[in-house]
């Protein structure tokens, strides 16, 4: 219903769906130069991707890591979900995340902070990201090709309006970007422009001839010496936020050789007992999105940091908030064990791990070049914490699927013994082509992580 | 594990904020007036000083007015764009209003949404009854411009409006009409609230704040909405000369609905009332809770609006008022008898359980668990939204979790954890004695004598306030608090966030001293407090450039 049929993924396995009659009947073209299409945008030949899943509140280790050698390993009880896909997955241990131990904020705020941009949080009000996030710096560098330069969408991420736990991607210190966590929306928006081959949307001339209006009057204003700094900056953001949308907003996509657009039911996002649909819908719209090269880099928040959703509909028993669960005495943690309250944590952490490897089914299952679209991505799962009722930020739960275009070398499980995650945001940069030697705190990164090719 | 330096970082930082340290000291960054509103002696205020005027973005919930009011589009696109920052309660501090690209696309394409909704209904757009002609469109431009742009157009604007209409046009006089209507909606001048230096001001001199930039700022503070005709007229004619000239529009203008909505959403964003949307609660009081949880919304707008324009109109009623609004099935729920029927009425409460918002189901049940009440997040609550007071976060390392309660505890004897162990106790000193105090308050307010067959011990104590002391059961506190003049100074604060969009600094000591002493003479009635605040430098006057 909400996925692509199976009809459809069986003609695309056997490639019919891929010949182009098809596709327009799909409303999705192959490139093609109609008379609009000074079009900037350009299929890519096999890139790699970055796909990055934040789900909250961190693990308890000892029902989550493998046991066993690097490459002859058995999953821990919270990760089962995955065992179909083990041999695409890149099992981290031992990896720690110092920029959340100093900061403004809690152990949530000071975790979710830190763990896409690798410095310390900073004070607002509230606390929120102290630096750019590695999302946002690799879509920078890499993303001006792409029809999105890079995708944020989320699932259940509203918690009031308060930022510090809403947010895991920044353009700069307490520059949140905001997510799309309706999955209605999110779809327009991605495929809402996807246009028959050939076809021209006269919309996209018109909306161009008034941005350019638009982006005149913001110059005019901005031309006024009177303007403070604070001011100045606040209007060129705005300003280069235009920039960053008109061009997608007024130009038709090109879209890749394997796209073919989901269905998207619209459904009362907002509602806990939703919580899985929307989760499902928003990894089938990215799914989409990677396969018809609109972005290279994207990102799903799933709920927000320090949860309080009550996950009831996933068990009647489960009657408190995720975030209270995840605070009671542990076999990993010393004290005498919660065993209910535990066994209520491993099955949400599980129902998680489930919906990854929902998503991993589905990237696998979207042929591309000789191989299917995981093959060229990086997907990348975060959290804010490791062992949560300590709030510790050592040990984070990392993992890492997919071959991404050949930069890593999956199905493995590799322990670091103590190594800053700094290193992993680092080689997260160098394999999607973006040659740095350090990202974020360099107090904390010592250059990139080996052993993941 | 055991971080003593927590305790002395609680205390410290409480003891900045403790009334009559004066208001020349650090201001509190949540926005606390720190000398309980009686004034500093030592203050100099002979120099007119505004503070700073940081360029404010409009609010989604002001350009959902404001499309409103232009266009009569209900629809309110806003909600669904990237939510607004939420910074203790407001949606509107200018520091956190940084536009994104994907709330620069929703601005995008809400725009032409409202617009192609608008051009339905040309004859009710058009400010000339012949349609079809330029010199029609030329009208539409200059008329709707000044009143979207809160200022008559410049002449370059009026030339690029047109352009687009032209190119427009040439479709259909619709689409012309269309697409000045998407660029306005766009525009910087539309979007934000752009205050122009005064020409002829003297550089580094404080000068008045212009005519349309103070009808802007006195219609989106006081209506949440864009000026009337009235307000620009007014401008225009040069009528915003003096404090006298904003006194006369303020008294029009309370006058109004607008105001009423707009002092709803003080309350509603100062008490973060949004709280109780998203409260949830577990299987034993979920399906009371479902059933309450309207009714609890409708009781505290009721109260608000009763007190504030029917009744006495005081803070300390609004906070210890002995009657609130139910109808049958609240009044239930409260223990009050001889309420019928589904429409609420005014009721007195048994001032022994009950006295003022605090004790309120919308407000308990907000502050509190699934389960429980929590009188963390109750003292926490008085400290932060009423007594401006800022409590930094636990430490890291430290559990925060206390046991689950058992059929052998109270709550009380489970908070007393933090008593006993010193990486707590500074800080939850100052919440759990005053939580403690609303022990009589279940998960989603309900009245308790006894929890787990022990009777309820609700006694707590205020201190480092200006009405420090023992009490037992919140109404005792509510009456406290009532007295309390650094609630009065914080209540001040958090009007001057809502009017400002900003926090309170040092240099709004004089604004915050001027305020304290006028709340104070009218008996600490909220809407001359309103009211006051468009008489102080920071609403009138204005550095060059916004910064001091």
């Amino acid at each position: 219903m909400k996925t692509l049929d199976r009809r459809t993924l069986l003609r695309a396995a056997s490639g019919v769906l891929l010949s182009l009659p098809l596709l327009e009947s799909t409303g999705c073209g192959e490139p093609k130069r109609g008379p609009a299409s000074g079009s900037r945008f350009s299929a890519l030949a096999v890139p790699n991707r970055l796909l990055v899943l934040w789900t909250p509140l961190g693990t308890l280790p000892g029902s989550w890591f493998p046991t066993g050698s690097e490459t002859a390993f058995t999953l821990g009880q919270m990760l089962g979900p995955l065992a179909p896909f083990q041999q695409d997955l890149l099992v981290l241990k031992g990896v720690n995340m110092p920029s959340a131990n100093v900061g403004a904020g809690d152990g949530h705020g000071n975790g979710i902070g830190a763990c896409l941009t690798g410095v310390q949080t900073v004070s607002t009000g509230g606390t929120m990201a102290g630096g750019i996030s590695v999302d946002q710096f690799i879509a920078q560098k890499v993303g001006a090709s792409s029809y999105f330069r890079s995708l944020e969408l989320g699932a259940q991420t509203y918690y009031n309006g308060d930022l510090t736990y809403e947010r895991i991607s920044y353009l700069g210190a307490a520059q949140p970007v905001p997510q799309e966590n309706d999955p209605s929306k999110a779809f327009v928006r991605v495929f809402g422009n996807l246009v028959p081959t050939g076809g021209v949307d006269p919309l996209f001339a018109q909306r161009k001839s008034v941005l350019d209006r638009v982006t005149a009057d913001y110059a005019r204003v901005l031309s006024n010496p009177g303007l403070s700094g604070d001011d100045r900056q606040k209007l060129q953001a705005h300003l280069q936020s235009i920039r960053d949308v008109e061009v997608r907003l007024t130009t038709p996509p090109i879209a890749g050789s394997s796209c073919s657009k989901p269905v998207v039911p619209t459904l009362d996002y907002k509602t806990v007992t939703n919580f899985k649909a929307v989760i499902e819908l928003q990894m089938d719209i990215l799914t989409m999105a990677l396969a018809c090269n609109l972005t290279r880099v994207a990102s799903l928040m799933m709920s927000y940091g320090r949860s309080l959703a009550v996950h009831s509909w996933l068990d009647p028993s489960i009657t408190e908030q995720h975030h209270l669960l995840s605070h009671q005495p542990s076999p990993d943690n010393g004290g005498t064990p919660d065993k209910v309250a535990n066994d209520k944590f491993r099955k949400i952490g599980t129902f998680y791990t489930q919906q990854v490897a929902y998503l991993l089914a589905k990237l696998k299952s979207i042929p591309e070049g000789s191989g299917n679209v995981l093959d060229n991505t990086t997907v990348f799962w975060t959290t804010e914490l490791g062992e949560p009722r300590g709030h510790t930020h050592t040990n984070i739960p990392f993992v890492l699927a997919g071959k991404g275009a050949g930069t890593l070398r999956p199905g493995r499980f590799l322990n670091y013994s103590g190594v800053s995650h700094n290193n992993l945001l680092t080689s997260l940069c160098q394999g999607m082509g973006v040659n740095v030697s350090s990202f974020g705190d360099p107090r904390f990164c010592t250059g990139p992580l080996p052993g993941l090719a | 594990m055991v971080l003593l330096c927590v305790v002395s970082a609680c205390s410290g930082e409480i003891m900045e904020r403790l009334p009559g340290v004066g208001l020349g000291a650090v201001p509190s960054p949540r926005g606390g007036g720190a000398d309980g509103g009686v004034g500093n002696p030592s203050l100099d205020c002979t120099a007119p000083e505004p503070g700073a005027s940081p360029l404010r973005r409009l609010t989604h919930a002001e350009y959902d007015n404001t499309v409103r009011d232009l266009l009569g589009d209900g629809t309110r696109p806003a909600q669904g764009y990237a939510a607004d920052a939420n910074v203790n309660g407001f949606d509107n501090d200018a520091s956190t209003q940084r536009v994104s690209p994907l709330l620069a696309e929703q601005y995008i394409l809400g725009a032409e949404a409202v617009a192609a909704r608008a051009v339905k209904n040309l004859a009710a757009l058009l400010p000339c009854s012949s349609t079809g002609t330029s010199a029609c469109a030329q009208s539409f431009i200059q008329s709707f411009g000044r009143r979207a742009y809160r200022r008559p157009l410049e002449p370059a604007e009026v030339t690029d409006l047109q352009a687009l209409f032209t190119a427009g046009n040439a479709t259909r006089f619709q689409v012309g009409i269309q697409r000045v209507l998407e660029a306005v909606l766009q525009s910087p001048s539309f979007l934000y609230r752009l205050e122009r230096d005064s020409p002829g001001g003297v550089p580094g001199q404080v000068a008045s704040v212009g005519g349309y930039e103070l009808a802007t700022r006195l219609s989106y503070f006081l209506w949440g909405t864009t000026p009337d005709e009235a307000l620009l007229s007014a401008a225009e004619a040069g009528q915003f000369r003096t404090a006298a000239d904003v006194a006369t529009q303020v008294k029009r203008m309370m006058a109004d609905p607008r105001a009423h909505a707009s002092v709803a959403s003080f309350h509603a964003e100062w008490l973060e009332l949004a709280m109780l949307d998203s409260a949830v609660k577990d299987a034993s009081f979920g399906p009371a809770f479902a059933k309450l949880q309207p009714l609890f919304r409708e009781e505290t707008r009721r109260f608000i609006e009763e007190v504030v324009w029917n009744g006495d109109g005081r803070l300390a009623t609004l906070l210890a008022a002995p009657f609130t609004f139910a109808n049958a099935d609240l009044a239930v729920f409260y223990g009050l008898t001889g309420v019928t029927g589904p429409d609420f009425q005014k009721v007195a409460l048994d001032s022994t359980q009950r006295a003022g918002v605090l004790t309120q189901g919308a407000l308990l049940s907000a502050l509190a668990k699934p389960d429980q009440g929590s009188p963390v997040q109750r003292g926490k609550f008085v400290r932060e939204q009423l007594l401006c007071q800022s409590l930094p976060p636990p430490p890291d390392n430290v559990n925060t979790m206390l046991p689950e309660p058992g059929p052998g505890t109270t709550t009380r004897q489970r908070f007393e954890q933090h008593s006993s162990n010193p990486a707590c106790s500074g800080c939850h000193r100052l919440m759990d004695p005053v939580g403690l105090g609303f022990e009589n308050f279940d998960a989603i307010g309900g009245y308790r004598a006894a929890e787990n067959g022990f009777p309820v011990d609700a006694s707590g104590e205020l201190f480092a306030t200006d009405v420090d002391g023992k009490f037992v059961g919140a109404s005792k506190l509510a009456g406290m608090l009532a007295q309390s003049q650094a609630v009065s100074a914080c209540v001040i604060a958090q009007w001057f966030r809502y009017a400002h969009g900003r926090l309170p600094t040092s240099a709004d000591a004089c604004t915050l001293q001027a305020l304290g002493q006028r709340f104070s003479a009218s008996g600490g009635r909220i809407l001359d407090l309103a009211s006051d605040v468009t008489q102080t430098d920071a609403f009138l006057l204005r550095h060059p450039g916004g910064t001091p």
